[in-house]
C-alpha cells in the first residue's frame, strides 16, 4: 500500500473550500444562483463551522501541536468577517470564538498524541537496537552465558551454551544440564547469588566428564524478576594425546 | 466608540500577535525564505494584521510539514 505523504497544498485547499462552504449563502447571493438557495446556507452556521475540524486535525496529524494551532487561528480569521457584519443572529462572536478555543483544543491534543506516538516508536527502535547488539555481543562470546530464574528455569542461553548443551530455555537448569529431577545438591548456589547480591564462583562437573568453572552473579531481568546470570567456562583437564 | 467594536477589535489583535508570534519565529528559524529576504516578510507579517501572516503561510506551506523541513532550518 503507498504510503499518505503530506502535500503542501492540501491544508490551504481545505481551507478554501470551507471558507467557500461557509459563506456559500453570500456567494449565491452574489451570483444570484437562485437555482441552489437553500434555507441551510442561511441558518446559524455554527454546524457549518464544524467542516473546519478536518482541516484542523489534519494539520494536527502532519504539523502537530504548532500546526494545530495556526490552522485554528487562520480559521478564526476566516469566522471573523461573518461575526462582524453578516451573522444576524445573537451573540455570533461568542460562539464562533467558543467553537475556536473547542476546535483547537482538539487539535492541540490530537498533535500531542501524535508527539508522544513519534517518542514512543524513537524510544521502541533505540531499546530494540541496543538489545540486539548486547545480545550479538553475548551470542559471540567464547564463554557459555546463562540466565536462571529463581524458579530454576532457563530464561537465557547464549550460542556457546545451546551448542555444548542443546537449546533447554524453558527447562529447568538441574534437569537439563544435569539430568537431575531436583536441583544440585552442594553445588548449586542460586539461592545466595539471588539473595546476596554478590557474585558466586564455584566448579561444576557435567555427567560428561567436563568441569566448568561458573562465575555467578544477580541480574534484574526485563520482568523486573531477580535472577542470576552465569559464566559457564570449559576447565576440563586436557585429554592427552 | 461602542464596547461591541473594543471587543472586536481586541479579539482581531489577539489573532494577529499571537499568528505573528508563531509565523516570526519560523522565519527567524529558517534558512531560506521566499524571495530571499527575511525583513520584508518580517515587516508584512507584522504591518498588515492576520493577511500577512496568511500571505506568509501561502508562500511557505512547509511550515505544516515540520518532517520534511528539517534541512531548512537552523539548529
Amino acid at each position: 500500500m503507498k504510503k499518505l505523504t503530506f502535500r503542501p497544498f492540501i491544508l490551504p485547499l481545505m481551507l478554501v473550500v470551507c471558507g467557500i462552504f461557509y459563506y456559500f449563502g453570500e456567494l449565491i447571493d452574489w451570483a444570484s444562483w437562485n437555482a441552489i438557495r437553500e434555507s441551510f446556507f442561511y441558518g446559524v452556521h455554527d454546524v457549518h463551522r464544524l467542516l473546519f475540524l478536518v482541516p484542523i486535525t489534519y494539520a494536527a496529524y502532519y504539523a502537530r501541536v504548532k500546526g494545530a494551532v495556526i490552522i485554528t487561528l487562520v480559521s478564526f480569521i476566516i469566522f471573523l468577517p461573518r461575526a462582524f457584519f453578516i451573522s444576524p443572529y445573537p451573540d455570533p462572536l461568542l460562539r464562533m470564538a467558543i467553537f475556536t478555543v473547542f476546535a483547537g483544543v482538539i487539535g492541540v491534543l490530537v498533535g500531542m498524541v501524535r508527539n508522544q506516538a513519534t517518542r514512543a516508536r524513537y524510544l521502541e527502535a533505540t531499546v530494540t537496537a541496543q538489545r540486539d547488539r548486547m545480545l550479538q555481543m553475548v551470542n559471540d562470546i567464547a564463554d557459555g552465558i546463562l540466565i536462571t530464574g529463581p524458579d530454576y528455569r532457563i530464561r537465557f542461553m547464549n550460542a556457546t551454551m545451546v551448542r555444548d548443551f542443546g537449546d533447554g530455555t524453558g527447562h529447568t537448569c538441574y534437569g537439563h544440564l544435569h539430568q537431575l529431577a531436583a536441583p544440585c545438591r552442594g553445588d548449586c548456589r542460586l539461592t545466595e547469588v539471588i539473595n546476596d547480591k554478590r557474585i558466586h564462583r564455584w566448579l561444576c562437573p557435567v555427567r560428561d566428564g567436563r568441569v566448568y568453572e561458573v562465575i555467578a552473579a544477580p541480574y534484574i531481568d526485563a520482568d523486573e524478576t531477580a535472577c542470576q546470570i552465569s559464566i559457564f567456562r570449559d576447565v576440563s583437564p586436557r585429554q592427552p594425546a | 466608540m461602542s464596547s461591541d467594536w473594543i471587543i472586536r477589535i481586541v479579539l482581531f489583535a489577539i489573532v494577529h500577535w499571537v499568528l505573528a508570534g508563531v509565523l516570526l519565529n519560523d522565519l527567524v528559524s529558517r534558512r531560506k525564505v521566499f524571495g530571499g529576504r527575511k525583513a520584508p516578510w518580517a515587516i508584512v507579517i507584522l504591518v498588515i494584521p492576520c493577511f500577512g501572516s496568511l500571505a506568509y503561510l501561502l508562500f511557505h506551506p512547509q511550515i505544516l510539514n515540520p518532517d520534511h523541513d528539517q534541512g531548512n532550518r537552523r539548529d
